[in-house]
């Protein structure tokens, strides 16, 4: 059939076909070790009810229980809350930075970029930590100061009214110079000859920022935001290391009370459940976030009508840069 | 626990407690003693260098405690002990010299149960006696991991107060020895009273009529706080009442959260916020501290340790001295009725290789004249400065010393006539945990106008009844002529996360066909 010299055409295709696969492996590994895994143990936990020693098969019975469960509910309405506010807050900041640095008048550009990505270098726990230090009026004067418009009393901003947007506070410190990043490298990208058309034509700075610039990157923006939203709901960090200086709720996010389920209560297969649900959501969140985000024209080259992609406007390609941005980051 | 702490070395040691106070934010009951205990140890690491040999001799004057029924000699052995009391080193040198040939590990494990908990659930790698408090007790002999040392401890059953007992039992098994209690009084400033022209209050109406003329004469002054984040302290009160919350029936367990003897307390201290007569608060928050500090409350409703650590450590020049001690109010005249907050118990895991010894250690360091003295001395004395629940330790000297946090009063009248007065009935549940959380939840919500307080009481008692089920417990039908607890008129949030994500799904939907239009 076969000689040493000759390998038959298919057996070529075949080889070439399983190199892709071979590429796949260490992904694919580290993908069922660490994802795949233990989302499919927890499924499996989350069909039983540990009693004292042993565990007992109870079907969709601790998904019933989490249907009823009123504050694991109220604690994604909470972070969803928390997301949008920090987004708004992270989005504001970090397009106006960009585009203060993006404007002709900025000087030493490299400097603040990098003071203002500073911030999300430092590790959240550890931030969570120092804004904890800089919220108590005993140590932050500027906070004992602020007594004196509260009648004498001493100003708590981490009481439970404030607390949220304490935290939203840390989050958009850390986040407004990593939007900011983004949003910068995407308006570097912006073809400079639009800028110089818009200058012959007489727009003003503030013009072109508003009628080029953020419309040239608003596809970036919108994966910020949904990112930034979807990355909410993992909320943990800042609520579980201010947990030591203030009363935080075990419930506060659903994070928090699945951590909680397992190591204080103790109930494993509840923990379990709770994270089933969580990962669902977030699942389909970022199905959406796909949906929206992703390149139409990859869709649309499996269509009949090709030209259709080859006709589309150059601009409209800005959609396929900002998702290799977001892989990058 | 020790994570927070490195590197704070600049801060103020009040502040350093409150990180040190951490770990133990959710078993608020005991926290306070422990925060302090922790300062206090490091402290007495610092400042006391030779404690053990102070006070570790027994004392001569045994005056009236019962003769030793310990053995007099035990075979050689080694075993662990898991504690998180100030001193404990104390505790196994006054041991040591009776039975030197035991020998008494005590390794840092700090005050978190996350790793009892898991070498229980693991079987193995656990210390032969652990330190575990009275609401956590039915959660750690849930998961079967706590031996039955009837048969070891039973003929010392006599030393301790019978409540004590009962808190540690479980039909005929005995699962610990009672080693120090928490039992409720009254820690008041005479001054603020007297001002006012008021005495202290004997009874909780007293209390309120007291609560209205000390806030109208001063603004600025409350009579006390009501934690809205502490379970335990509202356990506490319903405690006193005779609230039964949990009882392990031959049906499963009963909860009964929202019977008529919790919606009595609770409506009076609902009616005490709505006239804003008390300061709903936080506690062992930065700002309840300074209230307490600077003598906001006229008095606090709490334990017999509440002025060594819920006042001394936050107190100021003026207001060091002005507190004292006194028996808390009551119901209704007659016989005095307390409750217990705080206090742990000394307890044998089934893995244990020497469960002889551990139990006979477990009872002697609670139970022994020189054990007791250990225990009741203060702790910059070298003791552990609890309130013993050995029930002769007011017979020992070491117990009528005077307070420094109560300007030198000798409390030794009251927290005998408290410890003896508690309440005997009350069993908890092995969702401690659990239960404190909702509380916290539910009447912060009803504080803040968001429902009333009998929603609360009706949610909690729906919710808590949910969380037994799916901690595969049996749960008992609650008691008749209640209602069931299911008030959750409003449709489950779970309802608006769905909604929400399919608004968003059709937002996505539109966007995309408009893309997809576009071009």
């Amino acid at each position: 059939m076969s000689t040493s010299s000759a390998v038959p055409a298919s057996l070529v295709r075949r080889r070439i076909a399983r190199i892709p696969l071979g590429l796949l492996i260490p992904f694919a590994v580290v993908f069922v070790l660490f994802f795949l895994g233990p989302f499919l143990y927890a499924l499996w936990l989350s069909f039983f009810v540990e009693s004292g020693d042993k565990s007992v098969f109870v079907g969709l019975q601790n998904y019933v229980v989490a249907w009823q469960d009123t504050e694991f509910w109220t604690s994604f309405l909470r972070v969803a809350w928390y997301g949008v506010t920090a987004v708004v807050v992270m989005l504001v900041f970090g397009l106006g930075l960009s585009l203060l640095l993006d404007s002709p008048f900025a000087r030493t550009k490299t400097l603040f970029r990098l003071v203002y990505f500073l911030p999300y270098a430092v590790p959240g726990v550890i931030a969570a930590l120092m804004w904890g230090f800089l919220y108590s009026p005993q140590l932050n004067h500027l906070i004992g100061a602020l007594s004196a418009f509260n009648g004498g009393h001493a100003v708590n901003l981490l009481s439970s009214g404030t607390l949220l947007y304490a935290i939203v506070n840390m989050a958009a410190w850390g986040g407004t110079g990593y939007t900011m990043t983004i949003y910068f490298a995407s308006l570097t990208s912006i073809p400079v000859e639009l800028y110089e058309a818009a200058r012959l034509d007489g727009a003003s700075e503030w013009q072109i920022a508003r009628m080029i610039k953020i419309p040239m990157i608003r596809s970036t923006i919108l994966m910020t935001v949904v990112l930034s939203l979807i990355g909410s709901l993992q909320l943990f960090n800042e609520p579980y290391v201010l947990k030591s200086i203030t009363d935080v709720p075990w419930n506060y996010t659903p994070n928090l009370e699945i951590f909680n389920m397992a190591f204080t209560y103790g109930n494993f297969t509840y923990s379990a459940t709770l994270s089933i649900l969580l990962a669902v959501t977030t699942f389909i969140l970022s199905l959406l976030f796909m949906l929206v985000t992703s390149e139409t024209r990859t869709r649309r080259s499996k269509a009949p009508v090709v030209e259709a992609a080859a006709a589309r406007p150059t601009t409209d390609h800005q959609g396929a840069r900002p998702i290799q941005i977001g892989v990058d980051a | 626990m020790l994570s927070n702490t490195r590197g704070l070395g600049d801060i103020p040691i009040s502040e350093r407690a409150r990180f040190l106070a951490s770990s133990r934010k959710r078993r608020p009951g005991v926290r306070a003693r422990r925060v302090a205990v922790a300062a206090a140890a490091l402290l007495a690491a610092a400042l006391v260098l030779a404690p053990a040999a102070a006070f570790a001799a027994p004392s001569s004057s045994s005056g009236g405690y019962p003769p030793n029924t310990f053995p007099a000699t035990a075979p050689s052995t080694t075993i662990t002990w898991w504690t998180f009391t100030a001193n404990a080193k104390s505790q196994v040198a006054a041991f040591n010299k009776v039975y030197p040939n035991i020998h008494v590990d005590t390794p840092l494990v700090g005050s978190d149960y996350t790793k009892l908990t898991t070498v229980v659930k693991g079987g193995s790698g656990g210390p032969d006696v652990a330190e575990i408090e009275y609401e956590y007790l039915p959660k750690f002999i849930a998961t079967g991991g706590i031996l039955d040392i009837s048969k070891y401890v039973d003929k010392y059953k006599n030393l301790f107060y019978p409540w004590t007992w009962t808190q540690v039992s479980q039909g005929s098994a005995v699962y610990g020895v009672p080693q120090d209690v928490g039992p409720t009084a009254l820690t008041y400033q005479p001054a603020v009273f007297a001002k006012d022209g008021l005495t202290v209050p004997k009874t909780w109406a007293e209390f309120a009529a007291d609560a209205r003329v000390i806030h109208d004469k001063n603004p600025k002054q409350y009579i006390t706080y009501v934690p809205l984040n502490d379970g335990a302290w509202w356990t506490m009160l319903y405690w006193q009442a005779g609230a039964v919350m949990f009882k392990n029936t031959s049906q499963g367990w009963q909860v009964d959260l929202n019977s008529s003897v919790v919606k009595k307390v609770t409506d009076y201290w609902a009616g005490l916020i709505k006239d804003g007569l008390v300061d709903p608060t936080q506690d062992w928050t930065p700002s309840w501290e300074n209230s307490v500090g600077q003598g906001t409350y006229a008095a606090m409703a709490g334990a017999t340790w509440t002025p060594d650590y819920m006042v001394h450590p936050f107190s100021n020049a003026a207001t060091a001295n002005a507190w004292r001690m006194t028996d808390f109010p009551q119901w209704s005249t007659g016989d005095p009725v307390g409750a217990n907050v705080g206090g742990a118990s000394n307890v044998v895991l089934k893995q244990s290789k020497h469960p002889a010894a551990a139990a006979l250690f477990a009872a002697w360091i609670d139970g022994s004249q020189q054990g007791v003295t250990t225990r009741i001395t203060s702790v910059d004395k070298g003791g552990q400065g609890m309130t013993a629940a050995a029930s002769n330790s007011d017979l020992l000297p070491a117990f009528s010393a005077p307070s420094s946090a109560l300007g030198g009063q000798d409390p030794s009248p009251v927290i005998s006539k408290a410890a003896a007065s508690v309440n005997p009935n009350y069993q908890w549940s092995p969702w401690s945990d659990y239960v404190f959380n909702e509380m916290t939840i539910e009447f912060t919500k009803a504080a803040n106008g968001n429902e009333t307080w009998n929603q609360a009481l009706d949610n909690l008692q729906h919710n808590v009844s949910v969380f037994g089920a799916s901690m595969g417990y049996t749960m008992a039908p609650a008691p008749s002529g209640q209602s069931s607890g299911s008030a959750e008129s409003a449709p489950s949030p779970a309802l608006w996360v769905v909604i929400g994500l399919a608004v968003l799904a059709i937002a996505a939907f539109i966007y995309r066909r408009r893309l997809t239009a576009e071009s």
